[in-house]
């Protein structure tokens, strides 16, 4: 097997090729990388300031500069790298801080189950890579905006995803250089919030959606005291088990 | 262990997690009745995400209201618009506004 064999598409036999170039959204190779620019600016408004706030975190913690943002760009996931700062500077071992961050970071597996069709006759370079970028942002985006061709999807999602990985990375620098000066009671993290609802809001389009997020909000305010996000992956369980519960209920 | 390599463990942990049902066991191998759930990742995950963050804020005194205006503020906005961007902005600007306020 050649090695450009080993990359090619997983196409079944008698499958269409790739429409990219009959979509109208896809018409030209760099229209989906501008989808995905414009989608990334327009996330980054929200990202930049969190990212800020871990910068600044790490500075406060000593956290070295090549610490920082030489993990972040392969970690690409802020909460889980925050949790990993502070329990590294109040001096937990290695393997506890391991597992906080893989914890914090578990709704990835379920984001990736819910990515997998976007991924499955994609090149094998691509589902080896793509995942890398799987974030809150990129997954709530690509899932309702991203192009449905294979070809433009992978424009789209690299475009989505390395955009924003530039983004962040430059915010957590920008957060260790000026974080000296910046005002202590700023609400940084509070746009964080704003962009999760913003990307929550449109998706509550029908009463099993409603019942699945008001189940899992509830769920992760009654989860508040476990331990480093276990409770956002608990509560999102709870969700879909809500969900779950209502599509079995209005299907029998 | 150098805090380096410490985060990249967690990095790699992380990866593993990334790729298990895209890559390594594709989620449509999955059971029938797990997969019907999978549209709902989104407003279940996104809704624990937000709650977590408000709960957070609501037990630091100086964060609660800035957190809480910028959630109303781009709670309807978002309604009304369904304009992410402006649904930040709106967001950012009310939690300023407030934190300059209180």
């Amino acid at each position: 097997m050649t090695f450009t064999t080993a990359l090619a598409p997983t196409r079944l036999k008698g499958q269409a090729a790739d429409p990219a170039d009959e979509d109208p959204r896809c018409r030209r190779a760099t229209r989906p990388i501008l989808l995905a620019t414009t989608d990334a600016l327009t996330l980054l408004i929200g990202m930049v300031p969190f990212g800020v706030v871990v910068g600044v975190t790490a500075s406060l913690l000593d956290i070295t500069g090549p610490a920082a943002l030489g993990t972040s760009a392969f970690l690409y996931a802020g909460t889980s790298q925050m949790a990993g700062f502070a329990q590294l500077a109040a001096g937990s071992a290695p393997l506890a801080v391991i597992a906080t961050i893989v914890i914090v970071n578990a709704r990835l597996l379920l984001y990736g189950a819910a990515l997998e069709s976007r991924f499955r006759s994609q090149p094998l370079w691509f589902r080896l890579i793509g995942p890398m970028m799987l974030i809150d942002q990129t997954f709530a985006t690509a899932t309702t905006k991203g192009p449905d061709p294979d070809r433009a999807f992978r424009r789209y999602w690299l475009a989505l995803g390395l955009t924003m990985l530039v983004g962040w990375t430059s915010s957590i620098a920008t957060g260790m250089i000026v974080g000296p000066v910046l005002p202590t009671d700023l609400p940084l993290d509070a746009t964080g919030t704003a962009c999760l609802l913003g990307l929550l809001v449109p998706r509550l389009t029908d009463r099993r959606a409603l019942l699945t997020a008001l189940v899992a909000a509830g769920a992760a305010v009654a989860g508040l005291a476990l331990p480093a996000g276990s409770g956002i992956l608990l509560a999102t369980t709870c969700g879909l088990l809500a969900g779950g519960l209502v599509s079995r209920k209005a299907s029998s | 262990m150098s805090p380096i390599l410490v985060l990249m463990l967690g990095a790699l942990g992380t990866y593993a997690l990334r790729l298990l049902f895209i890559t390594l066991v594709p989620a449509h191998l999955l059971p029938q009745k797990l997969r019907d759930t999978l549209h709902l990742v989104g407003p279940a995950a996104l809704a624990a995400l937000v709650a977590t963050d408000i709960g957070h804020a609501a037990g630091h005194p100086v964060s609660i209201w800035p957190t809480l205006a910028a959630v109303g503020v781009a709670a309807v906005i978002a309604a009304v618009s369904k304009n992410l961007g402006l649904t930040i902005v709106g967001g950012l600007g009310a939690s300023l506004l407030v934190s300059v306020l209180v």
